[in-house]
């Protein structure tokens, strides 16, 4: 493994949001292809990242500037990305749900969903089901991500699965939840397709929906 | 033995005895009802919605209203005094969005409050430093207050609360001023702006407590404060950042109470999976720990009954998923706290959290479950 690929990781690892793009442009410089970087450097970082969020060892503060630290350095590989055409993982629409205004935890799911080579489309917070449906009929996704950290508004996931259902879009996509109050038996009470618990298992499970 | 009082009730339970029942706490500091299982409820009871307007003590959050014929009619144990908002320091409704006292922005949507942006957001350190803090004395009034209490104390034999006056915390309300993710980033990034915020939050939380517990502090034997500091599998800041930021502004805050309220129990709500500390909780001088919720990580009952029993009363533990299945599960999850918690006293039973989907029959369960198989 190239050492730049190490720094890469490093500095993710550390949340070095600063150092990140400089070592993804050095590694660039160095000529290695933009597939590698992202493989070996940033997503097996981020893949560490949620491993030592699952442990306890990182909190939300570590994670959110780990996944800054990607983000910035994502921006700088895009591009290349983009002219070696490596396709993504496929597209995922995310949203919080109607009624809800939380965004720290789908924000979060974004960021590794990116990390993993995911394009990510983001329709904020307090989504409605028509929003969703909308968005599915428009761009087609492989996945649509949903987020509720309120008890209140986590019946609004599944007033959403009934509107894909009724738009006759349900098969079309896999459905996956998760937040704070979200649980695997209630995921599978709705019709979800999966449930995570945290942001890192988020990304790991939509990957093996799209493999 | 002469039948016990509420209070009576209480304070033996506080002093880790055991009374002739487990004591009972409804419409505190996350555990309300949501409005909608509140008038659900009320259907239920033939009750009249006419006249509750006179129950609503506060608007603009999900639940409203503290209804004190519940609390007669479950032989509640406490009784709760409310520090009131000055008219003229309500939050102020635009369109769709309030704002508060502190300049945050909630939006409504739905039936549901919600909140959007805080006014410390993008702000660098200048810009925090320069931020104008709430003064409580134009926002809080206590004329009567004192009196209000002493009668309440006398009317009702219960058990007397302070009715948490802040709602929130100081990691929830750093997080509200500056925006979660921000926020969270600072505690790493930027300690400084961490710091100063806290330091504020903090400064704004004593002097409220200050009006609140000069004029009641004698009359009540709980104290409610609050924060949220646990995710459903861990902390959300790590043990090592709460210690440095949020522990010593708990520590302040609960020294200052205890002047204020000597003969008080400092009742502390956290949700979340919140074990690994627990005995800093301690050491901050938390009494009462609430909801101590069954469903998140490490937070099993009888293993913090086992842990921390001697050091700590557990308030609270009844769940959110049993309450909203049948009958049958609403009962065995209160007799399934009650074994763990309730032997040698300090327990008090209550929900997990605001009561939200669970049907009215089992709200009425509950309390009867707690009343009969709570006896000891």
């Amino acid at each position: 493994m190239k050492a730049v690929l190490d720094s890469i990781y490093e500095s993710i690892l550390r949340g070095d949001i600063g150092g990140t793009p400089a070592r993804v442009q050095e590694a660039l410089e160095e000529g290695l292809d933009a597939n590698t970087i992202l493989q070996q450097g940033m997503v097996r970082a981020m893949t560490q990242v949620g491993h030592l969020f699952e442990q306890g060892e990182y909190f939300v503060p570590e994670m959110l500037i780990s996944a800054h630290a990607m983000k910035r350095g994502l921006q700088i590989l895009k591009p290349h990305l983009v002219e070696a055409q490596i396709a993504s993982l496929g597209t995922v629409v995310i949203g919080t749900v109607q009624g809800d205004l939380h965004d720290i935890g789908k924000n979060l799911v974004i960021m590794m969903l990116e990390g993993a080579g995911f394009d990510v489309h983001d329709l904020g917070t307090d989504v409605s089901a028509t929003e969703f449906v909308e968005t599915v009929r428009e761009t087609s996704p492989h996945i649509v991500a949903m987020s509720a950290l309120l008890t209140t508004t986590m019946p609004k996931m599944k007033a959403t699965i009934e509107a894909l259902i009724d738009a006759g879009l349900r098969e079309r996509v896999r459905v996956i939840v998760g937040g704070a109050p979200v649980t695997a038996r209630f995921a599978e009470e709705i019709g979800a397709d999966g449930f995570a618990p945290d942001a890192s298992r988020a990304a790991a499970l939509a990957s093996s929906l799209v493999s | 033995m002469s039948k016990l009082s509420n209070r009576e009730r209480v304070l033996l339970a506080f002093n880790h005895k055991e009374a002739d029942r487990v004591p009972i706490d409804f419409l505190g500091n996350a555990s309300l009802l949501v409005d909608e299982a509140y008038f659900h409820l009320l259907d239920h009871l033939g009750w009249s919605r006419g006249e509750i307007g006179k129950y609503r003590f506060r608007r603009g959050s999900t639940a409203n209203y503290y209804d004190t014929r519940l609390l007669e009619l479950f032989d509640i144990d406490f009784r709760r005094i409310f520090l009131p908002v000055r008219e003229s320091a309500k939050m102020k409704r635009n369109g769709d969005r309030f704002v508060d006292y502190w300049g945050i922005v909630w939006k409504k949507s739905d039936i549901y409050i919600n909140y959007e942006r805080g006014p410390l957001e993008g702000l660098d350190i200048d810009g925090v430093a320069g931020y104008e803090w709430p003064d409580p004395t134009k926002i809080w009034q206590t004329e009567g207050l004192g009196k209000q209490a002493r009668d309440l104390s006398l009317s009702s034999g219960c058990a007397l609360v302070a009715r948490n006056p802040v709602t929130y915390g100081f990691l929830d309300r750093a997080c509200n001023l500056r925006g979660m993710e921000q926020f969270m980033m600072d505690l790493l990034l930027n300690p400084e702006i961490a710091r100063l915020i806290i330091e504020g939050v903090l400064k704004v939380n004593c002097k409220v407590y200050e009006l609140f517990l000069t004029a009641v502090g004698p009359y009540v034997q709980m104290v409610e404060t609050g924060d949220d500091l646990g995710g459903q599998n861990n902390l959300l800041i790590s043990p090592k950042l709460y210690r440095e930021f949020i522990k010593p502004a708990e520590i302040a805050l609960n020294r200052r109470i205890k002047e204020l309220a000597p003969e008080a129990r400092i009742f502390m709500h956290s949700d979340g999976a919140i074990r690994p500390i627990i005995p800093d909780l301690i050491e901050a001088g938390v009494d009462i720990l609430n909801p101590i919720q069954p469903s998140a990580a490490g937070m099993e009952s009888a293993d913090l009954k086992r842990d921390f029993g001697e050091q700590l009363i557990f308030h609270g533990g009844v769940d959110q998923p049993a309450q909203e299945g049948s009958e049958a599960e609403t009962r065995a999850e209160v007799r399934r706290r009650i074994d763990a918690l309730a032997p040698g006293g300090g327990y008090v039973l209550s929900t997990s959290n605001h009561i939200l989907g669970a049907p009215p029959e089992n709200v009425v369960a509950m309390f009867d479950e707690a009343r009969t198989y709570g006896a000891y």
